[in-house]
């Protein structure tokens, strides 16, 4: 089996959010809506931080589909339009959404988008990749793992185009792959882990 | 059978403005979910609201009427009628809530080509349906004076009812993502739904009542006043028992409570707690006061009212704050966010439903009202006139005749 | 939506929007949909792939695959040429590209000016007419003032564009600029020019010419065991090269960050030291107090490479020179004497074995001194603990810091151009920099360098050829410097100006307004109608560097690497490509067989008249083959300046400034800076620190049209909650921030990150960004003299700024 999967190093993420706008570019995603965004944890404010100066710190987290081995968003969808894959991805079927958003109401971690108007787009036309489906109004859409890439050997290009290294991406299925290797070191966070949802993507401290 | 001309106003009213809610919707369908006050944040609102609210306001009518059979309760049989209209129509707007709040209505059949067993929506449409054909035959049984059959369909109402409560809970009760998670959600939702349905089936007795459509003596108002104490009795013992499980750790879930107790949904929060459990228990306590009508019809109208601010608080609430809080926050989606920029984003919740909700909401309610109507109009008045014409006559005026003797 | 459909939706309204915005009478303009058809009629639907560098201006000069579809540009990915990953990188601002090329704030034809300067109001013209009114304007100004009277003047983005237009015009150009040298003023005289000093065939230009250039590269930095970032922030200011000091910290160097807000470097360091802003040199004469109390100093790189045992005369504070009596200003050094201990005796400083670096010697009944004993008695009247007090650094860890710097075996001291290089102190601390090698040795060794990585990567960069123009034609030099244009006399008349220099180059930029408002006539040539274009007469609309009429936009040399700038799409709207904007102009002046035909011609010529052997057999041809990008074949070392030699007259590190004995500043001196200083008088009035900084989602003041990156920042002020209090403000307040030389509006919000009694900035925000004002009126524009003595002359001191934030 397969099971694809992102690992984040937070310590060399400078939330630089170049991924943000690559993952926009590539899978032609509207204006007012992102797949993947990095919000600085905890802080009301970008590239704010917690505590009062000078006893401050912070964390900037790129948060997008955890990809969770037990995907609270699949099990609600009423009509198997999302569904997790047999590489391990958890997917959704654009023409099998009914736009019910119990997977918006079901997902720990706010990363689904809704397509609440006639998707806008700036520059006016169809960017990104040519393979990625364009979406209509009225279907939840979020991180594909970039399907369209993965899907043929490429890698995600939030993970092509991070400036900082910080993303790893891999099959966890495989113990040799580099992933595999990090997941296995102690200092993983997992996001909202008492949820329960198992999420492949994992971040190192 | 001749409608009166009163009647005949109503129900115009009551067409035109749910021709305006169709209209809405339709403008709604071409231009996308957009044009109500939903966002990537807060992904439910006013329509799941009333969804909420009207399946349990269905339940009431169906658990009174079911009752009379199972535990053989002869004084509420009269009522069966009324209150089978009562729980059909409601249920049909709580499907119709559901329906409008679809962004993609058009794969709807996808439901059935596709089917995930595993979602609680999915069963809650199943229930809903077996429920929905329950209260159709109910209806026809009942209208037809089909006694046997409506006594037997009554072992599967009751269950059914209970269960279409709990699986509309589930919906909500299931997420562990959301405040939402907790075992009592499902009796909390019986327990709202047998005190507002069985408020709203005490109003609309009495306006039954007063349209001089079916008899409402104030023996049963009393009883069902007294059955509506304990009820709304049992529903705050629940909550109380929730609110308790949230605050006492003082971890996780108590920042929920602080949004309700203090925060945005307070003002839902703290009106369910006065003034849809403790005043309309108060009222409904004493024996001498179940007598007034004035003051039974106040107190339901308080629990109905009540217990959809508690739909208000218990489904915002879990929008408010997001597990993962960090600046900039979500993506909305909304028109506004399209315009880029900061309005791109929300730290947190919010909502106000806009324009073009409200009115949708208000046209599914005329549309409710006017079946409700015309529905009692056609099957209690039609067959109380034919019973009349058999001789078996009713005063002419029952209602007044009856509120005379208070 | 019409998704590939050439129309769109949006695109009409923002072509509306564009008109609506400017007040323009409707005339040429155009929405971006039209456009955009025009631009894709003819291409294949199927998919095309170009390679281009992209920006100069933030250093860090990807290059990057573009695939197009359609006649549009519709991906960006980094150049998977590269081999190594450092180099194939991508940032926020690269991909946002996408929609900014497409941006509504794009200049589509040419403007022609028909309100008050200073209005925006403007009519769309042809480009026949705008180059006849500019034409006409050019020979008038050349009738009346000369050729030099017009100045042709470039933002630093777009100045490799224009190597045509001035020379073709005989234009007064700029010289030196004033920004990002006020360290390097102090540091790189003591260092001298590089060339030669490496160890590998490859040069790095500009190394000791006064820009605080890094001595290594920053793959070097790896070999670091301890790395001081003092008021730089790389993780925003050279994005795409900043995971260097990722790996460097991976690799075992421990990060110290100084700097007085929480900024990413601070965040990401092993620890962050909160420092009172404009008090850096205070810092670096501490730890050199330190260093030489505790006697930390390597006596045998002082010894062998300094000046240190530079014997001075005690009267005239001059260097004893050999032969003749030492005068002042002499600059034929390099025969400086010092005293040799082995033969005790006095000799050539070359010629020593033993040089003293102390004791007293009287010569002819002159008394001597050794630099280093001057330079211990100086710093005697600044022991580590005024440097605490002023820095608020305390002193444990002032010496924490100075002990690890000494004894780490490879440090390396990592600046920026941001904070403290914008006080009027610059150059001394750039002068303690060099007086902190000069201990330590710390130099030209694995692991060991000193200065800015913040604007570039400065590994090597190769020589290019250049146009040759034919006998008369070139260009003038600016008498005065750009920046002082406003201030002093001179002969300018009409400007030519590219990129909104004025704004973003000049501080205090009211009064830059006010001198473009009383020029005879302004052309601007931008992208964007940015805050300079207010002021213009004429507005050419210059394509991106995507855009070109050509198959080749451009060649450069950077980083190690020869790379090429291949065309994406044709230019967009009504606009040209700066190439071809020069070469029109020169064709109208009849000056066509003066300058290229092509950018190919241009690019070939730069190749192939390279005088530098480490690009040999680059061709156009080789270049396009390697998807534009090929490596200098010195890439393979790291380059490492400053060896074995200094590129001083002596060679040694030259500490001792006799140019700078009119202000006491022979050897480094502690003086508060000019505004911003805790004591200054001005703090009763306006007790906020103004601090600007770069942004990650911007280049100055580029990209602030971009909707992508718009979405995660604004042009908002941010405070510590101290001083917010302090004024009743809450986040997502109103406020006006002012000073004696202006004021601005916009919103405040609180940011625990901020130093107490400072406000912050991204620097660089048009005026449509803020709600009133600019950002850049604030700004100090004074100039200190000595400065103008300096090998960069005067600088700006954009940060030395004080102002009070009130509620608006
Ligand atoms: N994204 C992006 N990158 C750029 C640029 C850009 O505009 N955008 N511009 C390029 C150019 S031209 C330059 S010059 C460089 C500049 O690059 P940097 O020098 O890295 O830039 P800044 O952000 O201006 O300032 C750096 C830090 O100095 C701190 N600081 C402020 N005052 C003081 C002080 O008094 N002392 C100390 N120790 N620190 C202080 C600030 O808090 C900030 O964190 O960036 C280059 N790279
Ligand atoms: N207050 C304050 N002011 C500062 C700073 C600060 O920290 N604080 N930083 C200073 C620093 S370090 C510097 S280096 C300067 C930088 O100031 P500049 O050198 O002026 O900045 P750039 O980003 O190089 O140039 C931007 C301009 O060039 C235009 N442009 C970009 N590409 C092209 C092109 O291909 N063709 C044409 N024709 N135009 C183009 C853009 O539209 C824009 O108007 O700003 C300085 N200003
Ligand atoms: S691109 Fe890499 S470094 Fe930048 S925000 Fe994303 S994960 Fe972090
Ligand atoms: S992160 Fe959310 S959307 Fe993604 S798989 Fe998990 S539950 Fe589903
Ligand atoms: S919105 Fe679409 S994907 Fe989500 S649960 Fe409903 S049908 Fe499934
Ligand atoms: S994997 Fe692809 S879809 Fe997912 S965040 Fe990265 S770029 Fe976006
Ligand atoms: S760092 Fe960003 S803006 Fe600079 S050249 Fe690279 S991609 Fe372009
Ligand atoms: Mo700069």
């Amino acid at each position: 089996m397969t099971k694809l999967a992102i690992a984040i190093n937070l310590h060399r993420c400078t939330g630089c959010h170049t991924c943000v706008n690559a993952c926009k570019m590539q899978n032609n995603v509207p204006m007012g809506m992102l797949w993947n965004r990095v919000i600085t944890e905890n802080s009301a404010v970008s590239d704010g931080v917690e505590g009062t100066y000078p006893n401050i710190s912070r964390t900037t987290i790129p948060l997008a589909c955890q990809h969770c081995e037990n995907p609270a968003c699949q099990k609600v969808c009423p009509t198997g339009a999302t569904y997790k894959d047999d590489m391990g991805r958890v997917e959704i079927d654009y023409d099998k959404c009914i736009g019910c958003r119990m997977c918006m109401a079901a997902c720990p971690y706010n990363v689904r988008v809704f397509n609440w108007n006639e998707p806008d787009r700036d520059p006016g036309f169809n960017y990104g990749d040519a393979r990625v489906p364009v979406r209509s109004k009225g279907v939840v859409e979020k991180c594909t793992l970039c399907k369209e890439r993965t899907d043929n050997g490429q890698v995600p290009m939030c993970v092509e185009c991070c400036p900082m290294e910080a993303r790893v991406y891999g099959d966890l299925d495989d113990p040799n792959s580099e992933i595999s290797k990090l997941r296995a070191k102690n200092n993983v966070r997992i996001l909202l882990e008492d949820m329960g949802t198992k999420p492949q993507v994992f971040y190192l401290e | 059978m001749q409608l009166t001309s009163k009647t005949k106003g109503i129900c115009i009213l009551l067409g035109v403005l749910a021709a305006i809610g169709v209209g809405t919707w339709i403008y709604q369908l071409v231009n996308g979910l957009g044009v109500t006050g939903m966002s990537n944040v807060n992904s439910w609102g006013t329509y799941i609201i009333m969804f909420m609210l009207f399946v349990g306001l269905s339940a009431g009518g169906l658990i009174v009427a079911s009752s009379a059979h199972v535990f053989n309760i002869e004084s509420f049989k009269p009522l069966a009628l009324p209150a089978v209209i009562c729980s059909t129509v409601c249920i049909c707007l709580a499907g119709m809530f559901i329906l409008i709040d679809l962004g993609g209505i058009v794969r709807i059949w996808r439901i059935l080509t596709g089917p995930n067993f595993v979602s609680p929506l999915l069963w809650d449409m199943c229930v809903i349906t077996c429920y929905l054909v329950i209260n159709i035959l109910d209806l026809v049984w009942i209208s037809k004076g089909a006694e046997e059959k409506v006594r037997k369909l009554s072992y599967v109402a009751l269950p059914v009812a209970i269960l279409v409560h709990s699986v509309t809970a589930w919906i909500f009760g299931l997420q562990i993502a959301r405040e939402w998670y907790t075992a009592i959600m499902a009796p909390i939702f019986v327990a709202s739904a047998l005190d507002s349905g069985l408020a709203l089936l005490i109003v609309c007795l009495v306006a039954l009542d007063r349209a001089g459509i079916a008899e409402f003596p104030v023996k049963l108002q009393n009883m069902l006043g007294k059955l509506l104490a304990t009820f709304v009795a049992v529903d705050a013992f629940f909550i109380g028992c929730e609110v308790l499980t949230m605050a006492y750790p003082g971890a996780g879930q108590a920042q929920a409570l602080a949004i309700m107790a203090t925060g945005e949904t307070a003002p839902f929060f703290w009106f369910e707690m006065i003034g849809g459990l403790l005043i309309p228990f108060l009222l409904l306590a004493g024996q001498k006061r179940r007598n007034s009508t004035g003051l039974v019809v106040t107190a339901s109208l308080l629990v109905v009212f009540g217990v959809f601010c508690k739909r208000c608080w218990l489904l915002l609430t879990s929008f408010v704050e997001p597990n993962m809080y960090g600046a900039p926050g979500i993506s909305l989606g909304t028109h506004a966010a399209q315009t880029g920029g900061r309005a791109t984003w929300a730290l947190t919740g919010s909502y106000m439903p806009t324009l073009p909700e409200v009115v949708i909401v208000i046209g599914v309610l005329a549309l409710g009202g006017l079946a409700f109507t015309l529905l009692s109009q056609y099957l209690i008045k039609g067959r109380t006139q034919t019973q009349g014409a058999a001789g078996e006559a009713h005063a002419a005026k029952p209602a007044e005749a009856n509120r005379a003797a208070v | 939506m019409s998704g590939t459909e050439g129309i769109s939706r949006r695109g009409f309204l923002k072509g509306v929007g564009t008109v609506g915005a400017l007040g323009a009478l409707a005339g040429g303009m155009t929405n971006a949909g039209e456009w955009l058809s025009s631009a894709s009629a003819g291409e294949q639907p199927d998919e095309k792939v170009a390679y281009l560098y992209h920006r100069d201006h933030c250093g860090c000069h990807c290059s990057l695959k573009c695939t197009m579809r359609e006649g549009r540009i519709c991906l960006i990915e980094p150049n998977d040429a590269y081999q190594d990953k450092f180099y194939r990188h991508v940032c926020v601002k690269g991909i946002s590209e996408i929609q900014h090329i497409y941006s509504d704030q794009r200049v589509q034809t040419p403007m022609k000016r028909v309100g008050e300067r200073g209005e925006a109001q403007f009519v769309s013209i042809s480009w026949d007419e705008a180059y006849d009114l500019l034409i006409e304007n050019l020979k008038k100004t050349w009738d009346k003032y000369g050729h030099e009277a017009v100045l042709m003047h470039c933002s630093s983005e777009c100045r490799p564009h224009y190597s045509l237009l001035p020379a073709v015009l005989g234009a007064s150009t700029q010289g030196a600029v004033g920004i990002d040298m006020g360290m390097g003023n102090g540091r790189d005289p003591a260092f001298g020019p590089s060339k030669g000093c490496t160890d590998a065939p490859g040069e790095y230009a500009g190394l000791g010419a006064g820009w605080n250039r890094p001595t290594n590269e920053p793959r070097d930095l790896i070999y670091s065991k301890y790395i001081l970032l003092v008021g730089n922030n790389v993780f925003h200011s050279v994005l795409s090269r900043s995971s260097m000091l990722l790996d460097a910290q991976e690799a075992g160097a421990r990060l110290v960050a100084v700097d007085p807000h929480y900024s990413q470097v601070a965040a990401k360091a092993d620890e962050w030291v909160p420092i009172q802003p404009g008090t850096d040199p205070a810092l670096y004469l501490g730890m050199a107090s330190v260093i030489v109390d505790k006697k930390l100093y390597d006596e045998d790189f002082m010894k062998k490479r300094t000046d240190f045992p530079f014997l001075v005369n005690t009267q005239t504070g001059l260097r004893l020179r050999a032969g003749e009596e030492p005068a002042a200003g002499k600059t034929d050094a390099g025969d400086e004497m010092v005293w040799d201990l082995a033969t005790d005796s006095l000799v050539r400083h070359d010629q020593a074995s033993d040089p003293a670096l102390s004791g007293e010697r009287i010569i002819d009944g002159v008394t001597y001194r050794t630099v280093f004993d001057l330079f211990v008695e100086n710093l005697a009247s600044f022991p580590v603990e005024k440097a605490s007090q002023l820095t608020h650094i305390p002193v444990e860890k002032l010496e924490e810091i100075a002990v690890d710097y000494a004894t780490s075996g490879a440090s390396s001291l990592v600046m920026g151009y941001g904070g403290n290089d914008k006080i009027s102190n610059a150059d001394i601390g750039g002068h303690t920099l060099a007086a902190l090698v000069a201990l330590t040795g710390m130099i030209g060794k694995p692991g060991a360098s000193v200065g800015c990585f913040a604007d570039g990567f400065h590994g090597y960069q190769a020589t290019l050829g250049s146009w040759k123009f034919p006998e008369g034609v070139k260009s003038a030099t600016l008498k005065t410097k750009f920046f002082r244009l406003p201030y002093e006399e001179n002969n300018i008349h009409m400007a030519i100006i590219a990129g909104d220099s004025p704004m973003n180059r000049t501080a205090n930029y009211q009064m830059t307004e006010k001198w473009l408002s009383g020029l005879d006539f302004v052309c601007a040539i931008d992208m964007y109608y940015t805050s300079y274009t207010d002021y213009a007469d004429l507005i050419l609309p210059a394509a991106t560097v995507f855009e070109s009429e050509g198959d080749y936009n451009g060649v450069e040399a950077y980083g190690g690497y020869v790379t090429l700038r291949e065309k994406c799409i044709d230019p967009l709207f009504d606009s040209k490509s700066d190439f071809q904007i020069q070469v029109d102009i020169a064709q109208r002046l009849g000056m066509g067989d003066a300058v290229p035909d092509s950018f190919e011609q241009l690019i070939r010529t730069m190749l192939d008249t390279s005088p530098d052997e480490t690009i040999e057999g680059i061709t156009l041809e080789s270049l396009v083959a390697n998807q534009g990008v090929q490596a200098q074949s010195c890439q393979g070392t790291i380059r490492r300046g400053y060896v074995d030699r200094f590129g001083t007259p002596s060679q040694r590190l030259e500490l001792y400034f006799e140019n700078m004995l009119p202000y006491g500043q022979q050897l480094p001196v502690w003086e508060p800076p000019m505004e911003a200083g805790e004591d200054n008088a001005l703090r009763k009035k306006y007790p906020l620190y103004f601090a600007t900084y770069k942004s990650k989602f911007r280049i100055h003041n580029q990209y602030w049209d971009s909707a992508w990156n718009n979405q995660f920042e604004s042009a908002f002020i941010e405070m510590n909650q101290i001083d917010m209090d302090a004024r009743g403000l809450n986040s997502g307040d109103e406020v006006r921030i002012v000073n004696d030389r202006g004021e601005f509006k916009t919103k405040v919000l609180h940011n625990e990150a901020v130093r107490p009694g400072c406000v912050r900035m991204p620097s660089g925000s048009w005026k449509k960004n803020v709600d009133e004002g600019c950002f850049q009126y604030m700004s100090n524009s004074d100039v200190l003299e000595r400065h103008s003595k300096l090998i960069m002359g005067y600088m700006i001191s954009f940060n030395d700024t004080l102002v009070e934030v009130e509620r608006a």
